[in-house]
């Protein structure tokens, strides 16, 4: 079974972030930012994370709090983006 | 021992620190700093690396490049052309120093410049700590982390590269910082790939990631150069983009180790008596 976007997105953001949690443990729609203390230098991280496991580009106004909310906010983005 | 010094490059005088142990080998290195926020959050960094070769033998020069730090002018007066000419400086100082074997040691754009600088001149070793191989690439992702820091303060980022949206002026907001518009054009011609297989001193890459996995970008910049650079790895948090303290032994042993066998190389060239 193909692995879900969702998972992938959590295994990235545990590798990319160093976080002493396993991926599992983070819920689709844990709040990111307050949860996992994630500021503007993290969200980078997660942000070319994301760019290079999907091949897909943020553009500028894409930018938005809310699609970097939750893994399912992200992921929501994200299959927008592939179609 | 460290000891504050004070040298001129190009009419501006620059602060630096030097470290030193307690039986110098004649061998050391300028470390040459990274741009903007990079160069603060690796400040720590520096200074233990700097306090750990000075503890086995190495004279460790850190410094400030003009219009950063102590060092005089201001910020719109640092580019990587001024920032090389200060490079340049700071090891004329070393070897003015009784230091005999002088190389440097960079991260992320003071890894290009200390690339671009051992690809050209005299230098006696290099180590590039994540060397900014593309600095159009580099431009980038400093537009990318500009317009999320806006997203963070104001929940969403306007459209348009900083770059582009000060184009009336002469200064830009670069990563959070003004430098000059001619400045920022340098950064992003910045391109070791380009360097056309230059021939290097000896060369140590190191990659400072959460993979093992050798990145593409830099194991083709160590297959372009003559001769290859020794390349590795290590598994660490990007210090340099972080706000808290972070563990860098896997940095230091790796770095430790290149300069080790460096040195024995350096003992065993001049223990070869020269040929009749």
């Amino acid at each position: 079974m193909a692995e879900r976007i969702e998972d992938k997105i959590k295994a990235m953001i545990v590798e990319r972030l160093f976080l002493n949690v396993a991926p599992g443990d983070i819920a689709d729609d844990d709040p990111l930012m307050t949860k996992y203390e994630i500021d503007s230098v993290r969200l980078f991280e997660i942000v070319i994370g994301i760019e290079e496991i999907f091949g897909i580009t943020f553009e500028d106004e894409e930018f938005s709090l809310e699609a970097f909310e939750t893994v399912a906010a992200i992921s929501s983005v994200v299959r927008n983006k592939l179609g | 021992m460290r000891q504050i010094i004070r040298f001129q490059s190009s009419g501006k005088r620059l602060y630096g620190v030097l470290h030193n142990g307690e039986q110098p080998l004649g061998c050391g290195f300028v470390m040459c700093a990274p741009f903007g926020e990079e160069a603060k959050s690796a400040y720590r960094t520096y200074f233990e690396m700097a306090e750990i070769a000075a503890a086995k033998g190495w004279s460790v020069l850190r410094f400030d490049y003009r219009g950063t730090g102590n060092s005089e002018g201001g910020f719109d007066e640092f580019s990587p052309s001024a920032a090389l000419a200060d490079i340049r400086s700071a090891m004329e100082w070393l070897r003015l120093n009784r230091v005999r074997r002088v190389g440097l040691l960079g991260l992320g754009l003071g890894a290009t410049l200390a690339f671009e600088l051992a690809a050209a001149e005299s230098c006696d070793f290099m180590i590039a700590w994540e060397p900014i191989v593309n600095g159009e690439e580099f431009h980038k992702l400093n537009v990318k982390r500009h317009l999320l820091r806006q997203m963070l303060v104001r929940g969403k980022a306007a459209k348009g590269s900083p770059a582009t949206a000060a184009a009336s002026g002469d200064i830009i907001d670069l990563d959070g910082y003004p430098v000059r518009r001619s400045t920022a054009e340098e950064i992003r011609k910045l391109d070791l790939l380009e360097l056309q297989a230059p021939t290097m001193p000896p060369a140590f890459i190191l990659q400072i990631s959460f993979s093992q996995n050798l990145a593409a970008d830099l194991q083709a910049l160590a297959d372009s150069c003559h001769p290859s650079p020794q390349t590795a790895s290590v598994v660490c948090e990007p210090f340099w983009n972080r706000i808290g303290s972070v563990n860098c032994e896997p940095v230091y042993e790796a770095t430790i180790t290149w300069l080790d066998k460096q040195l024995e190389a350096f003992n065993r060239a001049e223990s070869v008596p020269p040929s009749s």
